[in-house]
C-alpha cells in the first residue's frame, strides 16, 4: 500500500474502510493511521459520504407490492392446482367435443350410406337418366 | 462489501422456494428486493413512476426465472440488478431519443424533477438533482457501489468494465457530486 493508492481508494470508495477492497483494507487502514494527510483526506470524504447518505428514496407503496405479488399468483401452489384443474377441464371438454363430433359424423355417414343403398337398390329415374341396375358397378 | 460473487448466495433458499411456488417466499422476496430495486430505479432515472415500473418488471421476470435458476452461476441479487439496470438503460435511451438530447446536461436544470414531492426535504432534492446531473456511467457507478452497496467486482461486472475503470468512474462521480452540491449550496 502506498500513499497514492490510499488516496485513490478514498477518492473512489469514500471514507468507510468496509467499502474498500477487502484485500487492501488492512494495509490501507494501517497506512492511514500513520499519515496525517490521509486522515485529513478521509475527513473530507466522510463529509461527502454523510451528505450522500441523506438522499431519501420512496418506499414501495401497498398498491405496488400488491401488483407485484399478483403477478406471482399463477405459480403459487393453489393457483397451480387451479391451473391444472382448468387445463384438465378444458382437455376433457375438448375430448368430449371430439368424441361427439366423431359420433355425429359416424351417424351421418351411416345414414348417408343407408340412403345411398336405398337409392341404388331400386331402379329409379335420376335427373340424368333411368338408372339401370345393371349399370351399377359394385 | 468489496468481495466478488462467491459460491454462497444468501438468496439461494429464497429463490428455490419461490421457484417451487411458495407464496410466503414470494412475499419475502418482494419485501427485501422491491425497496432495493425501487431505490436503484429512482436514483438512476430521477422518476419515481418509471422506477416503480422497472422494479415491478424486474421482479416479474424473477418469478419466471426462479423455477429454472442455476445455483452457483451468479448471485441472484446481482442478476436482479442486471435486469433492473438494463431496463433503466432502455428507459434512458428511449428518453434521449424522444427529447433529442444526446448527452445529459453538464449543468443542473433548475426545474424540479418529476415526482420530487415524494423525496422530501430540500437537501434530499438537491442530492437527487446532483445525481441526475452526472453523466450516466458515473451515475451507474455511484448508484451501484455506494447506494446499492454492491461489491466493486459485481458493480464492475454489471457495467462490463474492469475494477480499475470502475474506480476511475467512482472518483470522477464523487468529485463531480462534491462540486455540484457545493455549487447548489452556494446558490441556495
Amino acid at each position: 500500500m502506498t500513499p497514492e493508492r490510499l488516496s485513490r481508494l478514498l477518492a473512489a470508495y469514500g471514507s468507510r474502510p468496509d467499502r474498500w477492497p477487502a484485500d487492501e483494507r488492512d494495509a490501507a487502514m494501517y497506512l492511514m493511521a500513520q499519515e496525517p494527510g490521509a486522515q485529513e483526506r478521509a475527513r473530507e470524504e466522510q463529509a461527502l459520504d454523510a451528505l450522500l447518505a441523506r438522499h431519501r428514496v420512496p418506499v414501495p407503496h401497498a398498491a405496488l407490492v400488491g401488483r407485484t405479488l399478483a403477478a406471482f399468483a399463477p405459480t403459487s401452489g393453489l393457483s397451480v392446482l387451479r391451473s391444472w384443474w382448468a387445463r384438465l377441464t378444458l382437455a376433457g371438454a375438448a375430448m368430449a367435443g371430439l368424441a361427439a363430433g366423431v359420433l355425429t359424423l359416424d351417424v351421418q355417414h351411416a345414414h348417408m350410406a343407408n340412403r345411398q343403398m336405398l337409392a341404388l337398390s331400386d331402379d329409379q329415374d335420376t335427373i340424368f337418366a333411368t338408372l339401370d341396375a345393371g349399370e351399377v358397378t359394385p | 462489501m468489496t468481495e466478488g460473487a462467491d459460491s454462497h448466495d444468501p438468496d439461494a433458499d429464497l429463490v428455490r422456494r419461490v421457484g417451487q411456488g411458495d407464496a410466503a417466499a414470494a412475499r419475502r422476496m418482494v419485501a427485501t428486493k422491491l425497496p432495493r430495486l425501487l431505490a436503484l430505479g429512482t436514483r438512476m432515472l430521477g422518476d419515481v413512476a418509471a422506477a416503480e415500473e422497472i422494479a415491478q418488471e424486474s421482479l416479474l421476470r424473477s418469478w419466471r426465472q426462479a423455477p429454472r435458476w442455476r445455483f452457483g452461476a451468479a448471485r441472484f441479487d446481482t442478476w436482479l440488478h442486471q435486469v433492473a439496470l438494463n431496463l433503466c438503460r432502455d428507459r434512458l435511451r428511449k428518453g434521449r431519443r424522444e427529447t433529442l438530447t444526446p448527452e445529459p446536461p453538464e449543468r443542473i436544470d433548475p426545474a424540479p424533477l418529476q415526482d420530487q414531492a415524494l423525496v422530501s426535504g430540500d437537501e434530499s432534492r438537491r442530492i437527487a438533482r446532483a445525481l441526475q446531473a452526472l453523466p450516466q456511467r458515473q451515475r451507474e457507478a455511484i448508484v451501484l457501489q455506494y447506494y446499492q452497496e454492491l461489491s466493486n467486482a459485481d458493480a464492475a461486472a454489471l457495467m462490463e468494465i474492469s475494477v480499475e475503470a470502475l474506480e476511475s468512474l467512482l472518483s470522477r462521480a464523487r468529485r463531480a457530486l462534491r462540486e455540484l452540491l457545493l455549487e447548489m449550496h452556494d446558490d441556495a
